[in-house]
């Protein structure tokens, strides 16, 4: 009991810093979001499994003690770059390693998952965000404006930037799809674990995740342009572009929702 | 388990008093404000421009400079944007990014040396960006202590060797562009004219 307390009090007193950015970044950037859930929803994982967890007897694993001196190391080069996100992953590192150490491989394994799927709450470093964000951004605007002029709407397109005859609209980042891409990349992780048992059928779902967000974003740009072009400027802005947000991540949701129906019908007899 | 608990909390906690004792990078400040400036460069003259509240916002610099030097036939924009230490989201943004999103788009992009007489050698990304008709050269690179990069990785790598090695992760980008009025060799001609007058006084303004 102290040696747990301890180690929560000094991991705690150690992360505080990057605790506190990343809820400031969950708060302030809603590509991030999600964030809050993530925690949640491992615990559920962890708590799901407690008869498993406490029917099974604590061991020891050197190697966790070396991981978790590696995620050490980790923050230290992290803290060295100014790199935030490498601060923050080493928190997991550090976390696993321990309780690798104090509990041992058996319970451990069973514990792998729900401490995996905490990544989710990490948001991407800078770098990695943007060479992702951009061509994705200028992919979806590209080939939205070919719809539209399909739709027989007068439309020209200027980087990110679509032009209509009676107004302009800018395709942000956060219709990029990136937003609704990491969001249901960890909702489709957590229903892959929780509905199906067969690897591959986890794997297809997640995969789904990504050409479904860009899909339901691509809608987002057509819609508001077409809708836009026929009802004026006004429409691109206020309450329907927070409600076209709300409206597309529900549609990848459906989408997502609906996969995972036709996955389940596959083999079912076989697979369960 | 409770024991073991007990030696990663000592061990974690002993690393957490370390690190709190020692802070990995100072702020190193500009040696000048660089609205200092000289508005005449040889015989180019300065227009200044300032950032909206909504850029600074984004790029949280510590110091910075926008200018429009004009010259015989030519113009050169001016943008040296400076951080005193590198953290979480006050850090240099690459204009890979910010660029395109604006319509304009790269055409070429290229990694030359240029040599500006009495002065070391300096790496640069020369570009060329395109928005409809219009044509424009871009120089750019990036300063850390002497080192002149172009490579955003690179940049991070000499972040940490900087921070290891001196305590210090402040870092300048400096961005020159010129229109394309007849030829792209003009163009960077022209830059490469006002580099000859601009880069020897940048030893003023940025540490070293």
């Amino acid at each position: 009991m102290v040696g747990a307390g301890l180690f929560v009090g000094a991991f705690a007193w150690l992360y505080m810093q990057a605790l506190s950015g990343m809820w400031a970044d969950w708060s302030n950037d809603p590509n991030y979001s999600h964030g809050f859930l993530v925690p949640l929803i491992s615990a559920y994982f962890v708590w799901q499994k407690k008869e498993v967890l406490t029917a099974l007897t604590p061991r020891r694993s050197l190697l966790g003690l070396m991981i978790a001196l590696g995620g050490l190391a980790m923050f230290l080069v992290g803290s060295v770059a100014g790199e935030s996100f490498t601060i923050r992953m080493s928190m997991i590192v550090v976390l696993s390693g321990a309780l690798l150490f104090a509990l041992g491989w058996p319970i451990f394994r069973e514990l792998l998952f729900p401490l995996a799927f905490l990544v989710f709450m990490v948001p991407l470093p800078y770098i990695l965000y943007d060479t992702v964000a951009f061509p994705l951004r200028m992919m979806i605007t590209k080939y939205s404006v070919e719809i539209m002029k399909f739709l027989g709407v007068a439309v020209l397109r200027e980087g990110n930037i679509i032009h209509l005859t009676n107004t302009t609209l800018e395709v942000a980042d956060a219709c990029s799809g990136i937003r609704s891409i990491i969001s249901l990349l960890a909702l489709s992780t957590a229903m892959a674990y929780l509905f199906f048992k067969p690897m591959w059928k986890r794997i297809v779902l997640v995969a789904l995740a990504i050409p479904m967000a860009v899909f339901a974003n691509g809608v987002r740009v057509v819609g508001t342009g077409v809708l836009a072009s026929y009802f004026g400027p006004e429409v691109a802005q206020g309450f329907f572009h927070e409600f076209a947000g709300l409206a597309v991540f529900a549609l990848a949701m459906a989408l997502l929702v609906g996969a995972a129906g036709v996955l389940s019908r596959i083999g079912r007899s076989r697979h369960g | 388990m409770g024991r073991r608990l007990l030696l990663v909390g000592l061990i974690v906690l002993g690393f957490a008093i370390y690190v709190q004792a020692r802070p990995f990078h100072d702020r190193v400040p500009i040696k000048q404000d660089l609205s200092g400036f000289p508005l005449q460069l040889g015989d180019w003259r300065a227009a200044e421009y300032m950032l909206s509240d909504s850029v600074l916002e984004q790029l949280r610099v510590t110091n910075y400079l926008m200018r429009d030097y004009r010259g015989e036939g030519a113009s050169v924009n001016v943008y040296i944007g400076y951080y005193e230490t590198q953290r979480e989201g006050a850090q240099i943004h690459s204009p890979r990014h910010c660029l395109p999103g604006s319509g304009w788009v790269p055409a070429t992009t290229e990694r030359r040396v240029v040599h500006v007489e009495g002065h070391r050698p300096i790496n640069v990304v020369q570009a060329v960006y395109q928005k409809q008709d219009a044509k424009e050269v871009f120089v750019y690179w990036y300063q850390m202590k002497d080192a002149t990069i172009t490579n955003e990785y690179l940049l991070k790598a000499q972040m940490v060797l900087n921070s290891l090695k001196y305590r210090r992760n402040d870092a300048a980008f400096i961005r020159l562009s010129a229109p394309v009025k007849s030829t792209v060799p003009d163009a960077v001609a022209s830059i490469e004219a006002f580099m000859a007058d601009f880069v020897p006084l940048l030893a003023d303004y940025l540490p070293e």
